[in-house]
C-alpha cells in the first residue's frame, strides 16, 4: 500500500510535469461524459415534461371521467349520487396560443415565441375541494369572486407567469381560441404553488368563460371526482364515457415517447463508446510517453502489482476530475440540445415546453461513479502494460506487438459470436424493438473486432504491392500501420464504427427524408391548405369555424372543399387518432399510397362505412384488410371494416380514416381541424389563397386567425420540420465522429512519441523532413482510408436495421433503403481529410525535434 | 596530417552551441580539421570535449553556429533539409553506440532500409541487404528481430546498414561502448576490414584504447577543440 502510494505520488508529479497532457486525458474523459450527462439530461427534461402535461393540473383527483365527445353537464349530478364520491369539479381543459399582452387599458402588443397559455375551466365555488394545497387557495375577495363568475374573458393567471412577463391585474391576454382572437383579462394572481406541478403556465377561467372561450357548446372536457381510492365509480357511467385514474392517463402519454427515448438512449450509448475509446487513446499515451519512468521504477523494484494499481488510482482521479468537468460541460450541452429535443417532441407527439434541465444529485454521482468505472475498464490494457514495462524496456514494443498479433483469432473469434448473436437476435420471434438496437450494437462489435485481424491481412500484401511498384513510403507506411497494429488497429476500429454510425444514420434518414416526400406529393393533392393559427401548439383546440368553412365553399374557381375533423380514441388501451374526412374526390386518392387493398374499391368502401388505416396502425395492431377495427362511440362500441392500409408518416402512433357520416355518427361534432381547397385547373393558387385570406378577415363575425398555404409552401414547412427532427441526431453524429478523429491524432501522436529515435535514425539515414511528412499523411490515410472502407458496408448493414426493424417496429412505418452515395462519399471523404490533419501534429513536433537530441535521447 | 585540397572532410573555425545567454553551452569552439580518403581515425576525448558533436555535425544531423564543415566537397552548414537527408542517404553511414535498429523490422529488412530510403526496389534492396549481411557473419539470420539478437550481433546488422549505400564516409559514435570486451574486439575487426576492404574513410569516436590502438591516426578534442 506505501509502495502504492509511493508510486502514485511519482506518477502524479510526472503528470504534472505534462500538464497539457494530463488535460487531454481529463479532456478525453469528460467529453464523453458530456455527450452522455447532455443527451440524457435533455432527453429526460423533455419527457418529464411530455408526461407531466398529461398529470398537470389533477390536484387531489381520484379518478377522472372522460367522454368520447365530450361530457354532458348532467354527469356531475349521476356522480354525485354515488355514496363513494365526495367531490366533483367539472373541467374544461384547453391550449390557447398567445398572440400579445396588453398593460393597462392600452391595445394588446404582438409577441412572438410564447408558448401557449393552458386555461382550464372550473366550477370555481368547488376548487377548494381540490386544491393540491388548500392553504394557498387564492386571494380573490368576494367582490373579484362575482365579477369572475358574472363577467366573460376574466381570467386568474399565474403569478410567476405574470411577473416574468410584467403583467399585473387589469392587464390583457390576446389569445387564439376557437379560430379567432379573443382577449382575457387578469382579475388576479394565483398564488406560488397552486398547479404548480404543470408543465404548461396554467390559468384558471370560471367553466362559462372558458366554454365561450374555445367554443365547447355547453359539454365538459372532463370531471374530476374525488372518492374512496377502491370506489367503483362503473355504475354512473353513461355510453361514450369512461373512468380513469390520473396517472394512468400520464403513463400512456410517457409510453407514446418511448421510441424516441429508445433512439436518444442509443445516441448516448455511442457517446460513451466514443468517449471510452478516447480514455484508452489518452492512457496508451501516457504509458508510451512514459515508458522510460515505469522501466526506471521496475528497476527500482517496483513490483508489477503496486504499479498496476498506481496507474489504476492515477486514471480512476483523472476520471473523477473529468467527471467533473463532464458533468458541467453536459450540463451546458444539454441546455443548448434541450430546445431542440423539445421541438422534436413537440413535432413528433404534442407541444411540450421545456427551457430548464436539472441534474440532480443522485444522477449526478450515478454519471461520476461511471466515468471513473469507464477510465477504469478502458484504461485497464494500458495500465496493464504500464505495469508490465519490463525494467529494460528496448524490444517491449515490439513483444507486445508480437502478442496482439497472437490474439487475432481471438479478436476473429469474438467478431464470429457477435455476428451469430445478430443473426439470432434477428430471427428472435418478436415484434419488439430491442432486437434491432442489439443487432446494432452486435454488428458493431462484430465489425469492431473484425477490423484489425482484416488488417493484419491486408496490410502486407498493400506493403508486397507498395514494394512492387516501387513506393517506398507507402511500403513503409503500411508496414508501420501493421506493426502498431495494437494502437493503429484500436484506431481504425473505432472510426470505423463511427464512420459506419455515421453512414447508416446519414442513409436511414436520406431515405426517410425521401418516402417523406413521395408521400407528401401523394397526399397533398389539394391546392390550399387552411390551418387555425397555433394548432401546432394547441393542437385539438384550434378549430376552424364553420362560417369559415362557408367562405372557403363561396371561394371562386375552386372545385373542391375537403374538411378534416379529428380526435384521440383507445385502441386496446392505447392511444390513436380518428380523422374523419367530408367532401374527398376519388381523383384525390393516389394509387401508390396503399400498400393493401384496390385504391378506387378502398375509397368506394371509405364512403359506405369502412376505415382506412395507416400503415404504422395496421403494424402496431396487426390489423389488414378485411379486419374488423372496432372503436368506442359515444354510444359504446363501433366497428369498421377495414378496406384499405395506406402509407403515412405523419404519426407514429397512427390514425384510422372515416368519412364524416360515419365519424359524426360514432364521436359527433368534435370541430373541425383541417381544410384543403381543390382549384380549377389552371386557377391561380396565390391569388386563391390571398383571396381567402382577406375573405377571412373581413368575415363579419371573424375575424378568422386561419392560416392558408398554398401546397408547395406546405411541403417546403414539412421539410423544415423534417430537418428540425433529425437536427438532435445530427449534432449527436457530428460530436462522436469529431471525437473519433481526435482519437487518429492521439494514435498517431504517441506513434511518433514511441518512436522519436526511430525516427530519427530514419532522418540519419537520408530521411527527408518531407519524406517524414509523407510518411506521418500516408498512415493518416490508411488509418482513414481503411475505417471509411471498412464503414461503408457496415454503415449499409446499420441503415438496414434502422429502416427495416427498428423504425419499423418502433414507428411502424415501411421505409425503403436508398443509398445516398454522394453524402456517404463525402463522409469518406471527411474521413480522409481528417485522417491528413491528424498528420499535423506528429509533423510539427518531428519538426521541432532535432535528430542528433533525439538520438541522444535513452 | 593530409593535405586540405585531397582532404575528405575539411572543417574550418567550427563551432556549435547550444542555447544562449548565461546558459549556453559551448560544445566546439572555432575548431579546424581535414581527414584524408582511406583514412582510419579515432576521435578521443573525455565525455562532453564535443566528440558526438563533431560527429553529427559532419553527418549533416546539425548545423554548425559558425564555420565551414566540407565533407566530399559538400558544404553542409549551406543545405538546407532536403539536400543534407540527400547527403546522408548518399554519401554518409553511422553507426551508433546504442545500434539504433528499427526494433519492428527485421535484420534484413533494416539493412535494406538505407537503400529503400534511397528510391532502390525492394527486391534489389533486400539482394543488397542479404549480401551485407552475409558479409558480417549474420547472413543465417535475416529474419531475426532486433531483440533476438545479441549486442554484438545488432551492431553487425548497424555496420552493414551504414554500408548499404557504399558511402564514402563512414561515422561511428562509440561503436564499442555498449559490447563486451570480446564483442567489441570483434566489431572492431569487422569495422577494420571493411574500411580496408572497400577503401572508405572512418571516423570513430571512442574511449577505448583497443579501437585506438587500430586507427591509422587519433583526433585528441578538448573543451571543444583539438588537442
Amino acid at each position: 500500500m506505501k509502495a502504492t502510494r509511493t508510486l502514485l505520488g511519482v506518477l502524479i508529479g510526472d503528470t504534472l510535469r505534462h500538464p497539457l497532457q494530463a488535460a487531454a486525458s481529463v479532456f478525453g474523459i469528460a467529453l464523453g461524459r458530456a455527450g452522455l450527462v447532455a443527451v440524457h439530461a435533455a432527453g429526460g427534461a423533455a419527457r418529464d415534461s411530455f408526461t407531466r402535461t398529461f398529470e398537470a393540473v389533477a390536484g387531489k383527483a381520484t379518478h377522472q371521467v372522460l367522454g368520447v365527445s365530450g361530457l354532458d353537464p348532467g354527469v356531475l349530478d349521476r356522480f354525485l349520487a354515488l355514496p363513494e364520491v365526495d367531490a366533483v369539479q367539472p373541467v374544461i381543459d384547453g391550449l390557447a396560443p398567445v398572440l400579445g399582452f396588453a398593460r393597462g387599458g392600452a391595445e394588446p402588443v404582438p409577441v412572438a415565441g410564447e408558448p401557449p397559455l393552458k386555461v382550464l375551466g372550473l366550477d370555481v365555488f368547488r376548487v377548494a375541494d381540490f386544491a393540491p394545497r388548500s392553504q394557498d387557495a387564492p386571494a380573490v375577495s368576494p367582490e373579484q369572486l362575482g365579477r369572475f363568475v358574472t363577467e366573460p374573458g376574466l381570467i386568474l393567471a399565474p403569478r410567476a407567469w405574470a411577473e416574468s412577463r410584467g403583467l399585473g391585474p387589469g392587464d390583457r391576454v390576446a389569445v387564439v381560441a376557437d379560430g379567432r382572437r379573443q382577449v382575457l383579462e387578469i382579475l388576479a394572481l394565483l398564488p406560488e404553488g397552486l398547479f404548480s406541478e404543470a408543465t404548461h403556465d396554467v390559468a384558471l377561467a370560471d367553466l362559462a368563460t372558458a366554454d365561450e372561450l374555445f367554443g365547447r357548446a355547453g359539454r365538459l372536457d372532463r370531471l374530476d371526482v374525488l372518492a374512496t381510492q377502491d370506489a367503483d365509480l362503473s355504475p354512473a357511467l353513461a355510453a361514450g364515457e369512461r373512468v380513469e385514474r390520473p396517472a394512468q392517463r400520464g403513463e400512456r402519454a410517457g409510453r407514446l415517447m418511448d421510441a424516441f427515448r429508445l433512439n436518444l438512449l442509443a445516441l448516448s450509448a455511442l457517446a460513451l463508446l466514443v468517449g471510452s475509446y478516447l480514455v484508452f487513446n489518452a492512457a496508451e499515451f501516457t504509458v508510451v510517453r512514459r515508458s522510460p519512468l515505469l522501466g526506471q521504477l521496475r528497476c527500482l523494484g517496483a513490483t508489477r502489482p503496486a504499479l498496476l494499481t498506481a496507474v489504476l488510482a492515477e486514471l480512476a482521479l483523472q476520471g473523477l476530475l473529468g467527471a467533473l468537468l463532464g458533468l458541467a460541460g453536459g450540463w451546458g450541452l444539454a441546455r443548448l440540445l434541450v430546445g431542440d429535443v423539445a421541438r422534436t417532441v413537440s413535432t413528433l407527439y404534442g407541444f411540450v415546453d421545456v427551457d430548464s434541465v436539472a441534474i440532480t444529485p443522485v444522477r449526478a454521482l450515478v454519471y461520476g461513479a461511471l466515468a471513473v468505472l469507464v477510465a477504469l475498464v478502458a484504461g485497464f490494457l494500458p495500465a496493464r502494460d504500464a505495469a508490465w514495462t519490463p525494467p529494460r524496456f528496448v524490444g517491449f514494443r515490439a513483444a507486445a506487438e508480437r502478442r496482439f498479433a497472437r490474439a487475432a483469432p481471438k479478436l476473429l473469434a469474438v467478431s464470429g459470436a457477435a455476428a451469430a448473436v445478430t443473426a439470432i437476435v434477428l430471427l428472435w420471434p418478436t415484434r419488439d424493438t430491442w432486437p434491432g438496437y442489439v443487432a446494432a450494437a452486435t454488428v458493431l462489435l462484430a465489425a469492431g473486432a473484425l477490423v484489425p485481424p482484416l488488417m493484419l491481412l491486408l496490410l502486407p500484401r498493400l506493403r508486397r504491392l507498395c514494394d512492387r511498384f516501387g513506393r517506398t513510403w507507402g511500403s513503409l507506411a503500411a508496414g508501420e500501420v501493421e506493426r502498431s497494429l495494437s494502437r493503429t488497429g484500436a484506431a481504425t476500429s473505432a472510426l470505423a464504427v463511427s464512420l459506419a454510425m455515421a453512414m447508416g444514420v446519414i442513409a436511414m434518414v436520406s431515405s426517410f427524408e425521401r418516402e417523406v416526400m413521395l408521400w407528401l406529393d401523394s397526399a397533398l393533392r389539394s391546392d390550399l391548405y387552411i390551418s387555425p393559427v397555433g394548432q401546432d401548439q394547441a393542437q385539438a383546440d384550434a378549430r376552424i369555424p364553420p362560417p369559415a368553412v362557408e367562405l372557403a365553399r363561396a371561394l371562386p374557381g375552386r372545385r373542391s372543399v375537403e374538411l378534416l375533423r379529428g380526435r384521440d380514441a383507445l385502441l386496446e388501451d392505447r392511444l390513436i387518432r380518428v380523422i374523419g374526412v367530408e367532401g374527398r374526390r376519388p381523383d384525390q386518392v393516389e394509387a401508390r399510397a396503399f400498400l393493401a387493398g384496390d385504391p378506387d374499391e378502398a375509397v368506394n368502401a371509405l364512403f359506405d362505412g369502412a376505415a382506412l388505416i395507416s400503415e404504422p396502425l395496421a403494424n402496431r395492431f396487426r390489423l389488414g384488410v378485411g379486419d374488423e377495427l372496432v372503436l368506442e362511440g359515444r354510444e359504446g362500441p363501433v366497428s369498421y371494416p377495414v378496406a384499405g392500409v395506406f402509407r403515412d408518416f405523419a404519426m407514429d402512433r397512427g390514425y384510422a380514416m372515416l368519412a364524416s357520416d360515419a365519424y359524426l355518427a360514432a364521436f359527433g361534432e368534435t370541430g373541425i381541424l383541417n381544410m384543403a381547397v381543390a382549384l380549377e385547373e389552371g386557377a391561380d393558387r396565390s391569388a386563391a389563397a390571398e383571396e381567402l385570406r382577406r375573405a377571412f378577415a373581413a368575415a363579419p363575425d371573424g375575424p378568422w386567425l386561419l392560416e392558408v398555404t398554398a401546397s408547395g409552401e406546405l411541403r417546403d414547412q414539412v421539410k423544415v420540420a423534417f430537418d428540425q427532427t433529425f437536427a438532435v441526431t445530427y449534432l449527436l453524429e457530428t460530436i462522436a465522429t469529431g471525437l473519433a478523429l481526435l482519437g487518429i491524432a492521439a494514435t498517431l501522436l504517441s506513434l511518433f512519441l514511441e518512436r522519436l529515435r526511430e525516427l530519427a535514425t530514419l532522418r540519419a539515414l537520408g530521411a527527408s523532413l518531407k519524406a517524414i511528412a509523407g510518411l506521418f499523411v500516408a498512415q493518416g490515410l490508411l488509418v482513414a482510408g481503411v475505417a471509411a472502407l471498412a464503414a461503408v458496408p457496415v454503415g449499409a448493414l446499420l441503415a438496414w436495421l434502422l429502416v427495416a426493424v427498428i423504425n419499423l417496429r418502433s414507428f411502424g412505418w415501411t421505409i425503403r433503403l436508398s443509398w445516398p452515395w454522394a453524402e456517404v462519399l463525402s463522409v469518406g471523404g471527411l474521413a480522409l481529410l481528417a485522417g491528413l490533419l491528424a498528420a499535423l501534429a506528429p509533423w510539427l513536433l518531428a519538426r521541432r525535434t532535432s535528430i542528433s537530441t533525439a538520438l541522444r535521447e535513452e | 596530417m593530409s593535405a586540405p585540397e585531397s582532404s575528405l572532410v575539411h572543417c574550418r573555425e567550427l563551432t556549435r552551441t547550444y542555447g544562449s545567454g548565461r546558459s549556453a553551452v559551448h560544445a566546439l569552439r572555432g575548431l579546424d580539421l581535414d581527414v584524408g580518403r582511406g583514412e582510419l581515425a579515432a576521435l578521443v576525448g573525455a565525455s562532453g570535449s564535443g566528440k558526438s558533436t563533431l560527429l553529427h555535425l559532419l553527418g549533416a544531423m546539425d548545423r554548425p553556429s559558425s564555420g565551414l564543415v566540407r565533407v566530399d566537397g559538400a558544404d553542409l552548414g549551406a543545405m538546407n533539409d532536403s539536400e543534407a537527408a540527400r547527403f546522408r542517404r548518399e554519401r554518409l553511414g553511422f553507426v551508433f553506440q546504442f545500434f539504433n535498429l528499427v526494433p519492428t523490422l527485421s535484420a534484413l529488412d533494416n539493412v535494406a532500409l538505407p537503400a529503400r530510403l534511397a528510391g532502390a526496389g525492394a527486391a534489389a534492396s533486400r539482394e543488397r541487404a542479404a549480401a551485407l549481411l552475409e558479409r558480417v557473419g549474420l547472413g543465417g539470420r535475416p529474419d531475426a528481430r532486433p531483440e533476438e539478437l545479441s549486442g554484438g550481433q545488432q551492431q553487425r546488422v548497424a555496420i552493414a546498414r551504414a554500408l548499404a549505400n557504399e558511402p564514402a564516409l563512414l561515422l561511428a559514435d562509440e561503436p564499442t561502448g555498449n559490447l563486451d570486451r570480446a564483442t567489441g574486439a570483434a566489431v572492431l575487426d569487422l569495422l577494420q576490414e571493411l574500411v580496408v576492404e572497400r577503401g572508405l574513410t572512418l571516423i570513430m569516436a571512442t574511449h577505448a584504447d583497443d579501437a585506438v590502438a587500430r586507427a591509422s591516426r587519433t583526433i585528441r578534442i578538448e573543451d571543444g577543440r583539438l588537442s
